[in-house]
Formats: C-alpha cells, sequence, structure tokens
C-alpha cells in the first residue's frame, strides 16, 4: 500500500490520455471517411459501424457468435493451461524429460498455429473439438515454457537461505519453488491469451458458422466491411478487456506481484 | 570451531573448468568477526559455500565443532547481496520463515518476527513485501531473518556492498550490536578494506584465484570502533598492510 498514492495518480491520467489518442483515432477515422476520397464501401465511417454493431447487437447474432468464440477460448485456455502446467512440471524437473520431450515441445511450438487448422478438421472434423484443440495448441507453449522456467530457474541463493533456514524438500517446495513457479505460470497464461485468440480468430474463419471469427470472414464474403470492423473490433476489446481482467485478479491473488511484470 | 583443511574446489561445467580453491586451510574460533578479503572472483564467496554446505569440495574436511559438513544446516545462518529476501513474503513472513520451518507454534513465529522488526526499527513494515522496502531495509530484514534462529555462525556475502556509504555505516554499526550480544561466529566476505577493518577481530586475505591463505591480519583495535574512530592512525596502518596485501594479490587485476 506504502507509495501506491503517486502509481494511483499516474494512473488516473493514464487513463485520460488514452481515452484522448482513442478520440483522436476515431475522429481521423471519420476525417477520412468523410472526405469521401474512397469508397464508404471499402472504409465505412464510425457511424455506420455503429449502425451496423446495433443491427447486429437487435438480431441477436453478436451475442451468439460472442457466445460461440468464448465459450471456444475458455475451454481451449483451460485446456491449454493444465497441460502446460504439467508438461512444464515434468521438463522443469527432469533434464532427461527437458531434452526429449523439451525438444519435442520446442520443435513443435514453431509450427504457426494457423496452419493446424486444416488438419485438426481432417482429424476431428469441423465442430467444435477441431477448434478447441488449435486453442489449446495455441495456449499449451507459452504456459509450459514460462512453467519449466519458474521451476528450473529459482535463484540458488532462495533455496540456500531456505536450507539454511532448516526447511525440508517438501518445506523448499512449498515455500520458494511453489510461488516463484506460480508468477512464470501466470506470465505465461496472460502471454497465452494473446495467443489462444489469435488461434481462436485462425480456427473461426474456416470451417466455422458462428463466432465472431466466422462473422469477421463471412462479412468480407459479403462485402460487409462495416460488419468485419464490428466484428474485428468485437475480438480485440474482448482479447483486451480479458487481459485487463487478468492482470487485476492476479494482483489479488498474488499481492506480492503489484510491482512485478504484470504492470502495462 | 569452523576449521577449513586442505579444502579444493574444481567448478566443472563440462565446457570450462575452474579450480576456485586451491588447499586451503583455516581456522575460526567460537566468537570470533572474521572477514575474508581478496581480489574480485578469487573464491572469496566459494569458502562461504562451501562452509554453508551448498556446495562441496572435491578434496579436503569442512568441519564445524569437529562434525564434518555435509549439508545445509540451522547451525549456520546466510545473508547474501542479493537474492536475499523472498520477494512471495512479507518482511514478517521472512523474518518468521525460520521458526516456521523448524516447526514452531505459530504465536511464536510471530513473536518472533515481530522482536526483530523492533530491534531493526521497521515497526510499520511488517506486512510490506521485500520490492517496497529501500535497499538498507531489505539488508536490515535479511540480518534480522538470520539471528531469528539463533545460528552459531553467520555466514555473510558481501550484504552490504551494494548499499549507499551511510547507510553501510548504519547496518555495520547494527551488525556488530547485534553480534556483540551474541556470542556467534562471524564469517563476513567483502572486498572493501574499512568495512574489514571496523568489523573484524581477524581479516584473512586471499591469493587471486585459485585461493589460498595469502595473510591473515589481526586487527587488535579496541572495540567499540567507530566509523569516525576508524580514520586514526592504527586504523591507517591496518589499511595499509591489507591495501598493499590486496594489491599484491590482484597483480594484472586492472579492478580495484
Amino acid at each position: 500500500m506504502r507509495g501506491s498514492q503517486p502509481t494511483a495518480q499516474w494512473r488516473g491520467e493514464s487513463w485520460v490520455w488514452g481515452s484522448a489518442a482513442f478520440a483522436v483515432l476515431v475522429v481521423a477515422w471519420w476525417g477520412i471517411a468523410a472526405a469521401g476520397v474512397f469508397n464508404e464501401r471499402l472504409i465505412p465511417p464510425p457511424a455506420a459501424v455503429l449502425r451496423a454493431f446495433m443491427e447486429m447487437l437487435a438480431s441477436g447474432e453478436w451475442l451468439r457468435d460472442l457466445g460461440s468464440s468464448l465459450g471456444r477460448f475458455g475451454a481451449g485456455f483451460a485446456f491449454g493451461n493444465v497441460l502446460g502446467v504439467i508438461l512444464g512440471v515434468i521438463t522443469g524437473h527432469s533434464r532427461i524429460a527437458r531434452y526429449t520431450v523439451g525438444a519435442i515441445l520446442n520443435f513443435a511450438r514453431s509450427t504457426p498455429t494457423i496452419l493446424l487448422v486444416p488438419v485438426a478438421m481432417v482429424w476431428l472434423g469441423i465442430g467444435e473439438a477441431a477448434k478447441v484443440l488449435v486453442i489449446t495448441w495455441g495456449v499449451l507453449f507459452p504456459v509450459w515454457l514460462n512453467t519449466q522456467m519458474g521451476l528450473a530457474a529459482v535463484e540458488k541463493e532462495y533455496v540456500w537461505v531456505a536450507q539454511s533456514l532448516g526447511a525440508t524438500k517438501a518445506q523448499l517446495y512449498r515455500h520458494v519453488y511453489l510461488p516463484h513457479t506460480l508468477l512464470h505460470i501466470v506470465t505465461g497464461a496472460r502471454i497465452a491469451v494473446a495467443t489462444g485468440f489469435f488461434a481462436l480468430a485462425a480456427t473461426e474463419v474456416v470451417g466455422a458458422f458462428s463466432g465472431i471469427g466466422f462473422r469477421a470472414f463471412f462479412s468480407y464474403q459479403n462485402f460487409r466491411t462495416d460488419r468485419m470492423i464490428v466484428a474485428i473490433l468485437t475480438l480485440t476489446s474482448v482479447a483486451f478487456v480479458i487481459d485487463r481482467l487478468f492482470v487485476r485478479v492476479v494482483r489479488r491473488v498474488v499481492p506480492w506481484w503489484r510491482h512485478a511484470q504484470l504492470e502495462g | 570451531m569452523i576449521k577449513l583443511d586442505a579444502v579444493s574446489l574444481v567448478y566443472d561445467d563440462g565446457h570450462r573448468s575452474v579450480e576456485a580453491l586451491h588447499d586451503l586451510s583455516l581456522a575460526v574460533a567460537r566468537g570470533e568477526f572474521v572477514s575474508i578479503a581478496g581480489p574480485s572472483g578469487c573464491g572469496k564467496s566459494t569458502i562461504l559455500h562451501v562452509i554453508a554446505g551448498f556446495i562441496a569440495p572435491q578434496s579436503g574436511t569442512v568441519t564445524i565443532d569437529g562434525k564434518p559438513v555435509s549439508g545445509p544446516g540451522t547451525d549456520r545462518g546466510v545473508v547474501f547481496q542479493r537474492h536475499n529476501l523472498l520477494p512471495w513474503k512479507t518482511v514478517r513472513e521472512n523474518i518468521a520463515l525460520g521458526p516456521k520451518v523448524q516447526d514452531a507454534p505459530f504465536e511464536a513465529q510471530t513473536r518472533i518476527a515481530d522482536e526483530w522488526i523492533a530491534r531493526i526499527g521497521l515497526r510499520g513494515f511488517e506486512d510490506s513485501y521485500p520490492d517496497e522496502l529501500s535497499e538498507g531495509m531489505r539488508q536490515r530484514v535479511g540480518l534480522a531473518r538470520a539471528f531469528a534462529t539463533d545460528p552459531a555462525v553467520l555466514l555473510m556475502d558481501e550484504p552490504f556492498a551494494s548499499l549507499d556509504a551511510l547507510t553501510a555505516i548504519r547496518m555495520r554499526e547494527l551488525l556488530v550490536s547485534m553480534w556483540e550480544k551474541s556470542s556467534k561466529v562471524v564469517l563476513f566476505v567483502t572486498h572493501d578494506i574499512d568495512e574489514a577493518i571496523l568489523l573484524s577481530d581477524r581479516v584473512i586475505v586471499l591469493t587471486d584465484r585459485p585461493a589460498r591463505v595469502r595473510k591473515e591480519v589481526g586487527i587488535d583495535l579496541a572495540r567499540p570502533r567507530s566509523y569516525e574512530r576508524s580514520l586514526d592512525a592504527g586504523a591507517e596502518t591496518f589499511r595499509r598492510e591489507l591495501r598493499s596485501l590486496l594489491l599484491s594479490s590482484s597483480q594484472g587485476v586492472e579492478e580495484a
């Protein structure tokens, strides 16, 4: 709590500045659209996009799309985190696992997620399973890597201090390895929010009949740029809000993290 | 009390091997405050790590009260320069960690921690996390945590090296006052000659790597010593001697 005054003040200021920047951006957008240089079909003005949004909201499709997207994301994010933590604990613990399983995972994580979409559809069809699989894949790697690092990269001084104070092996885990690793897992999970949404978009663009990503692509096919923009802004906003929420939740659950990597 | 006999240690990471200690012998008596000084990278810290039981030497023996060291133990407390406090624990939790892992009852953990917090002047910071404290406050907590389990030996690895000059002076005074009230052995690694003179009964000067004992200098200055008095003529003799020893130990090393 101490010293939070200036930070809070600064945060307030940054909020004002941030909003101003966005306002300028919208005005610029409006200006470009109103100038009439470009076809309104290509760059619809903000008002047209807002109108499209109201339409989609009224017809219920916006909420339905959002629901299916969030459902897929939630499932993939959960699976990816669980799997990532399990694999990270294994490869973080055992050097042999790091050299074998770790090597395979390191190779696999270089695959562009979007290329997995067709493979997942071949194996699992165009249902939800294939989509969740792709999102799991996108979420898995940052969580795995960070968990492994959290376990393997504990500063030796922390371990030594605890041992000198009389900590047993189990106490060492409880007081040193676990909290240290938790910090890294949370970092990994936060990165995974971004990679997960990337995977979500990739998997909804082809072989989907609902979802925000589907809506964006479908609107492209119908040349409805306004609806396309609604879809893109929706997904962007959702990813942004989830990231912010994440930071808040973590700050509460992991109070000592206030000034650490989660800032910004 | 602490005895190292013909200790040799080679670090080998598979690519490169570095001989840190070579046939090193030294002894520290009960209640003594001994500083270890030497050129940077000479293996000063390694000596502490060996005594603490963090690493085992390839040859030679390390004993505490005649018992060979086989690993870390609660009879030897440690204070590091960096990564000392657990960042996920508050001031109180850090100090109470020793009593906690030694299964002291909860009331005792809190009582001991709060006593030490009062003694190091950090009342009001019980629930602060290390990153909310200044460097000097953090090292005070580190000291208190080491004292809280009342180890017979205190191993300190340049604990005040990253503090500003004024804070370092205060910390040294605090350490000496805490040490004088106890009968602990303190083994204090430093590269600061003035610090060594101000604190120690004896300074062990090491050679360049691999470390051997180059010379032991007894600092027979009256206590209590103060920063002002350490500028006296008596201290100046030791300062000159230690400086020339250290300089000739580190031939070829530019760093002072």
